[in-house]
Formats: structure tokens, sequence, C-alpha cells
């Protein structure tokens, strides 16, 4: 399963579509609380992480969820702004496995999804 | 009843009357807000399905014919398909903006386009720069907005060019705008950006291209110096040669330190080893920021016949050649202890701070790279 973390409409709306067509079981939160509390409860195959997130930042989410002895073997891709390197080299040093710079190309970012699942 | 208590009723009345209506025409407007909101919120809930599969797999006809029409429609149908463009890249990309390109909404900007107003101009700029540009009368308009002394509409003129496959024009719209001074270094960085093209095949041609951009006589050395670090970032390695040729251009406009210092950077980020000749003649350059510049990339290369230069410079009269120096001293194994042996006792305090800074910043990138 996937759990997306993102507040933008039209991305997760997006991502929500490509990944249901590819056959992936969906969740989505659209902020940052609600989306740990649910990589608690729902322990998802990968998590596909925005950084600017309300309530909570997606650095705060994946510090969480890599600190976790329950959830930290659950693999992260962060969505982050082109051009911010040092969020790139933050996601990288906090655990996630892949990041994806914002605008995408929503079938690289699948292609990178296949992957980091390994399928 | 005095008639000054008269006029003061009739003020009040007139007062509470204006009250009242103003207070209706809020509710009214709230509630027309409100409605028109929900129009547009139920519109796109319908809409998006459409559209994500219109990428997947549909064809825009059926999309365009069902969900346009009326003017809500296609008000809320650029607006949407708009700000998926502003997240989406590649094939989607190019899906979307062919839904951008019918004719009601293309008439409706150029329309836009042509007005004498620069708010509607650039609302319109902003629209071409989603579109394919292969109207002509469209392209006439643009270039011609590029002298615009408005400099919002210059950028976005410009931003609607760069959007074009035809990199001869993208690289009349750049070497246009490079001659202005008044645009922000931000907005030359996006523009510059904007000018690279994501396919791979068409580096080289932009390359060339850019030749001829640099080649112009009147360009602010501000805004070369910022080309030169933007051919850096993108990887234009096939004007590596030319800026090296350039770096001994003696002609005025190639000649400006910060012009300078940037061609001596792509010199090390391009790792041109022809260059390491010419660059250790700017260790004794009058402008400081080039000497650091140029101890910068020597300090890279580490030639053993660069290091007495190095030491030398450790006396420099400017505190930042001086940091370049240790830097750089420090970089190919030299001890605090070589260093301070070099330095009179007057300037020991200093360039012990500036090795404790170097081994700061490389105790901090050993961290972030774990």
């Amino acid at each position: 399963m996937i759990l997306v973390i993102e507040d933008t409409e039209v991305i997760y709306e997006l991502l929500l579509y490509k990944l249901k067509k590819s056959g992936y079981r969906v969740e989505h939160r659209a902020n940052g609380k609600e989306g740990l509390e649910a990589v608690k409860e729902l322990k998802p195959d990968l998590v596909l992480l925005d950084v600017m997130l309300p309530s909570m930042n997606g650095f705060e989410v994946l510090r969480n969820i890599k600190e976790d002895t329950e959830t930290k073997d659950i693999k992260v891709i962060m969505l982050t702004s082109k051009n911010r390197e040092e969020d790139i080299m933050k996601g990288h040093k906090l655990g996630a496995e892949r990041y994806i710079e914002k605008p995408f190309k929503p079938n690289i970012l699948m292609l990178r999804i296949k992957e980091v699942l390994g399928s | 009843m005095d008639i000054s208590v008269y006029l003061l009723l009739i003020v009040s009345m007139v007062l509470l009357g204006l009250t009242l209506v103003l207070f209706l025409s809020a509710i009214i407007i709230r509630v027309r807000h409100r409605n028109w909101s929900a129009k547009l919120e139920n519109y796109r809930k319908t809409l998006m399905p459409h559209v994500l599969n219109y990428l997947e797999e549909g064809n825009e006809k059926e999309v365009i014919e069902q969900f346009t029409g009326k003017n809500l429609e296609y008000y809320a149908f650029e607006k949407i398909i708009t700000e998926m463009l502003t997240h989406v890249e590649g094939t989607e990309a190019d899906k979307l903006k062919e839904l951008l390109f019918i004719e009601p909404i293309f008439d409706h900007h150029f329309n836009l386009l042509r007005s004498s107003d620069d708010v509607a101009r650039v609302k319109a700029c902003n629209y071409f720069s989603n579109v394919r540009l292969v109207n002509y009368k469209v392209i006439k308009k643009l270039k011609g907005y590029l002298d615009s002394p408005n400099q919002m509409l210059v950028f976005s003129a410009a931003t609607a060019l760069m959007g074009s496959d035809d990199v001869n024009l993208r690289v009349e719209a750049l070497s246009r705008v490079a001659k202005k001074d008044f645009l922000s270094e931000m907005a030359m960085i996006e523009l510059f950006h904007k000018f690279h093209s994501d396919e791979d095949d068409q580096n080289e041609a932009e390359g060339e291209a850019l030749k001829i951009v640099l080649d112009e006589q009147d360009i602010p050395p501000a805004n070369r110096a910022l080309f030169i670090k933007g051919i850096t970032e993108i990887g234009y390695y096939n004007l590596v040669n030319y800026l090296l040729e350039k770096l001994q251009d003696p002609s005025r406009e190639w000649n400006h330190p910060e012009v300078l210092s940037a061609i001596i950077k792509a010199q090390g980020e391009f790792n041109n080893v022809k260059s390491i000749k010419t660059l250790r003649r700017y260790l004794d350059h009058e402008a400081p920021e080039v000497v650091v510049s140029a101890l910068e990339e020597l300090g890279d290369y580490g030639s053993e016949d660069d290091f007495p230069y190095f030491k030398f410079l450790l006396g420099h009269e400017d505190k930042n050649v001086k940091k370049a120096a240790v830097f750089a001293l420090l970089k190919n194994g030299f001890k605090e202890s070589e260093i301070l042996h070099e330095v009179p006792e007057s300037n020991i305090k200093l360039i012990t701070k500036y090795v404790l800074m170097y081994v700061h910043e490389k105790r901090n990138e050993s961290n972030f790279n774990g």
C-alpha cells in the first residue's frame, strides 16, 4: 500500500489516479500530523511525502517515521521543490529513499516508485 | 423643534439607510461568491477525472466538447489546467498544453494581448507561455513587448517566447532582454533557465546560439556574469573553450571583475585543464574577487607549482584573498603550523580564524554526506 501525504489538490488527485491505475492500493492525507498518524496505523509499504505541509512539515514527519522502530523500515520518497538542494540533502540525511523535484514528470515518478518497491 | 435637530435626524436616517444598503450588499456579494466557488468546485470535481483519463489515454476533443462552452466553464477550465501545469512536466505537461490551445481560450487571450492595458497584456503573456507558439501575430506582439518600459510585461513576454521550440526565437528574446539593466537577478536567472530546453539534443545548438548573445557588446556586466553562471550550472560544455578565449580578451565588456570571476569559476566547474596556465595570470589581478576565484580553482587543481603563490597571497591586503589562500593551502594538505609559519605575527589571529573556518566547513560537509 502507498500513502500519499500531500496537500496540493491537483497533485494528489493526479498521484492517486496514476497509482490506482497502476494497481496500487492507495491512501491519502492532506497534512503532516494526520499523515504521521496514518503511517503508524496503516504501516504502508511506501510513503510519498511532500515537504511543505500544514500542521507538521515533511521533514518532521520523516524524522518521526525513521525514529520509530515500528515504522523505520517504511520507504519514503520526498517531493521537494526544484533547486532546493538543501531540502534534498536534509531528506537524504534523515533517511528518505529518493526525492522527486516538483514540477515532476509523472511517468518518471511511477518508475521511481517501482524501483523503490522493487516491483 | 430647532432646524438643526431636523437636519441631524435626516443625516442620521441617511447614514442608517446607507449602512443597511452596504450590509445587504456585503451579504449578497458573499452569497454570490460562495455560489461561484461552489460552482467552480463542482465543475472541478467533474472535470478532473476526465482530464486525468485524457492524460492517460483519452483524446482532447472529448474533454473539450464536454466541459467548455460557457464563460464560467472557459474560466474554470483554464484555471484548473494552468494550475496542473505548474506541477507537472514532460509528456503530461505537453498534453495539458494541448487542452489550453482551443479557439475560444486562444482568441480571448489574443484580444487581451492586443489591448492597451498592461495588466491584460501580462495575463495574455502568461497564457501564451503555456501553449505552443505557432501564431506569427502572437510572436510579433510578444517581441514588441520586449521593448516596453514595464518590467513585468518585458519579463512575461520574454518568458512566453522562451517556451518556443525555435532556438533562434529564444536567442533573440534573451539577447534583447540581456541588454536591459532593470530586470532583477532572479528574473534573469529564471529566463536563462527557461531558455534551456529539456531536450538533450538541443544542448549543442543552444550553446552555439548563446555565443551570439554573449558576443553582443552592450550587455551589462552583471547580466553577462549571470549568463556565464547559468552556462556553468546547466552544463553547456561546448562553450568552455569559447569562454577561455574570452578570459584573454582585452575588450571592455569581457574585462570586468564580475565577468572574469564567472569565467574562471566556469573553467573550474568544467575541469578544463587547458585553462590552468591562463588562470595563474589572475593570481595577481587588481580586483580581489578575481584573485579569489583563481585561488579557488587553482586550489582544486592542486599543482605544486602554485603553492608558493598561494603562500605569497597569505600576505595580500584583502581579507577574502587571504582566506582563499588559506583554504587553497589546507585543501592541498598543508598543516596549520606550516601556514602560520608563513605569516607575520600581526596576521596570525586572522589566519588562525580562517583555518578554523575551513575545519568547520569540512566537518559540516562530511556530516552532510553521512
